[in-house]
């Protein structure tokens, strides 16, 4: 009755695989629920990965009948795994190491692109994929040009320019002085290099997304225009923007991320920047900059993104 | 190897210079297949890990210890799975019936946590479309989720087939295919497991 393909599993063995797996399963559970201080989290991902390893090889050789079956189906589901394991290191690795260089692209201006092209060339392959961010980027910029600066929205985007903690403070910390002395507010240069913030949504084209992200071109001039938009987009970018609103024909539901991480110079010259890029300085009805005195004179309201929206509905737009 | 001798109508192909029946070859070359198949939602499931510009973020909503008891009861159903196969190769029908019931049950609490915790997800704000986290966790876990119902259905045929007609050694055949499968949905769910939920909160 038993052909041999269908001897080697007893029930017995079949209940100590069963006990093997649940007590995998527990300590799996226990080792990411408790903690083990002794354990670096290098560590636990490498416990991590064994255990189900173990578990994915008792289930296939012990459940699927794989260790007495014959080597042709080992062969085919093998070929299978690897293939598939393969595809899955393959485009991890192709992922960090070219988000890196797209978004050098997209964010830094002028000479910082330049640099960041050239540094992120030389760096190899693996080195990419090791350390997705050049640690010294940031030094080879030109003095009189803030450092490009990329901050991470929420802490979930590790973007290839972040500067070595020292630099970023004192990058932030320089500016105020310097403005506080000079009469007039130099946004200029610093408002290009801070949109690299919002390039990802908005484009570096201004025009956004359709149905995703509310374009800043041709939109901006008629926000700034209506009573109390001044006030309106420096709060967009003091604390999000949630909920419907209609741009230009168009409807967006969305989250603008709140920005409060940025100094009060990065927010004024952001906006200014915005203002008159993309041929938006010719819908402006007539233009004041932005000066960071009001960006900070906004802060500290701890407004919520949906009374930003609330703010939104009560302008008049033409 | 004597079983055309009884029932060698039933499966006269059986018999092949590799001496493996062609529908489990079948069922092999298809595992492989659907290796690679998930192995494109798994990458793109870890690709796109970390970029979401929007929330909900994974660590706040994933949940630990609900999702490592919906693990246990997949890999019991797959327990239970082997001792029906066994059952039925030993000629044990009622036991073949209970453990086969048992995986259908457990594949279907499995199929009910996952309901739950997409609806729990739903409210918290996690769409397909919302961020990158929604649309390529949905993806995922719900093709994998499709996976487990197939299963289900096709375990619940087998069982009530074993009521309307007899029982003939190719039912052996049948179930061990149809086990294999729902081995494979484990394995895959082992993976996931680590993969999205436990790696998230080292
Ligand atoms: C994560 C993507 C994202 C980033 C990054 C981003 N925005 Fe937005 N932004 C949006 C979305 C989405 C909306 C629309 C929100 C809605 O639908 O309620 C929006 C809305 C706005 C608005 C309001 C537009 C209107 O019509 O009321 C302004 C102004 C704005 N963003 C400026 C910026 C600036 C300046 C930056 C860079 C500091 C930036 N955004 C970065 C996604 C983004």
């Amino acid at each position: 009755m038993k052909p041999s393909h269908e001897a080697g599993g007893s029930v017995h063995s079949y209940i100590v695989v069963a006990l093997v797996l649940a007590v995998i399963t527990y300590m799996e559970f226990a080792l990411v629920e408790y903690d083990f201080n002794f354990l670096s989290p290098q560590a636990v991902i490498f416990w991590l990965v064994l255990l189900s390893v173990i578990k994915f090889a008792l289930v296939v050789l012990f459940f699927m009948h794989l260790r007495y079956d014959s080597r042709i189906l080992s062969g085919l589901f093998g070929s299978g795994l690897v293939i598939g394991v393969g595809m899955v290191l393959a485009l991890s690795l192709i992922f960090a190491a070219f988000q890196g260089l797209s978004l050098a692209q997209e964010s830094a201006g002028g000479e910082a692109e330049a640099a960041a092209e050239e540094l992120i060339a030389e760096r190899s392959l693996l080195e990419r994929f090791l350390y997705p961010a050049p640690k010294d980027f940031g030094l080879d910029v030109s003095p009189t040009l803030p450092p490009p600066e990329i901050v991470g929205i929420k802490g979930e985007l590790n973007l290839a320019l972040t500067l070595p903690a020292e630099e970023a403070v004192g990058s932030e910390a320089a500016p105020p002085s310097e403005i506080s002395a000079v009469a007039a507010f130099d946004w200029q240069e610093l408002g290009a290099s801070t949109y690299g913030n919002c390039a990802a949504c908005h484009q570096p084209t201004g025009q956004g997304i359709p149905a995703a992200f509310p374009p800043l071109a041709q939109n901006l001039p008629l926000l700034y225009n209506a009573e109390g938009g001044r006030a309106y987009l420096i709060s967009v970018l003091l604390y999000g923007l949630q909920g419907q609103i209609d741009v230009l024909g168009q409807s967006y539901s969305s989250v603008m991320p709140a920005w409060q991480q940025l100094s009060d110079e990065q927010i004024a010259a952001v906006l200014n920047h915005s203002l008159t890029s993309w041929g938006n300085d010719d819908l402006l009805a007539d233009f004041n900059a932005i000066e960071p005195a009001e960006v900070a004179a906004l802060r500290g309201q701890d407004l919520g993104p949906q009374q930003v929206l609330e703010l939104r509905q009560q302008l008049v737009l033409e | 190897m004597n079983h055309t001798a009884a029932h060698g109508v039933a499966e006269p192909l059986e018999h092949r210079s590799t001496n493996i029946p062609d529908r489990k070859i079948l069922m092999w070359a298809f595992l492989g297949s659907d290796v690679m198949f998930f192995g494109a939602l798994i990458a793109s499931y870890v690709v796109y890990k970390g970029r979401s510009l929007t929330g909900p973020y994974p660590a706040e909503i994933l949940d630990i210890p609900l999702t490592t008891i919906s693990t246990f009861v997949l890999l019991m159903s797959s327990f239970l799975m082997v001792l029906a196969l066994h059952a039925l190769r030993e000629n044990d029908i009622p036991r073949f019936r209970l453990w086969t019931f048992g995986v259908c049950l457990f594949g279907a609490i499995f199929l009910g946590f996952q309901v739950y915790e997409f609806r729990a997800f739903f409210q918290e704000g996690l769409s397909l479309q919302g961020n990158l986290f929604g649309s390529t966790f949905f993806l995922l876990t719900g093709t994998h989720g499709v996976h487990v119902s197939i299963g289900v259905l096709w375990l619940m045929s087998l069982l009530i087939g074993s009521y309307l007609r007899p029982i003939i050694r190719k039912d052996a055949l049948n179930l061990e295919i149809a086990g294999l499968y729902w081995h494979f949905v484990d394995i895959v769910w082992i993976v996931i497991f680590t993969v999205v939920y436990l790696v998230e909160f080292v």
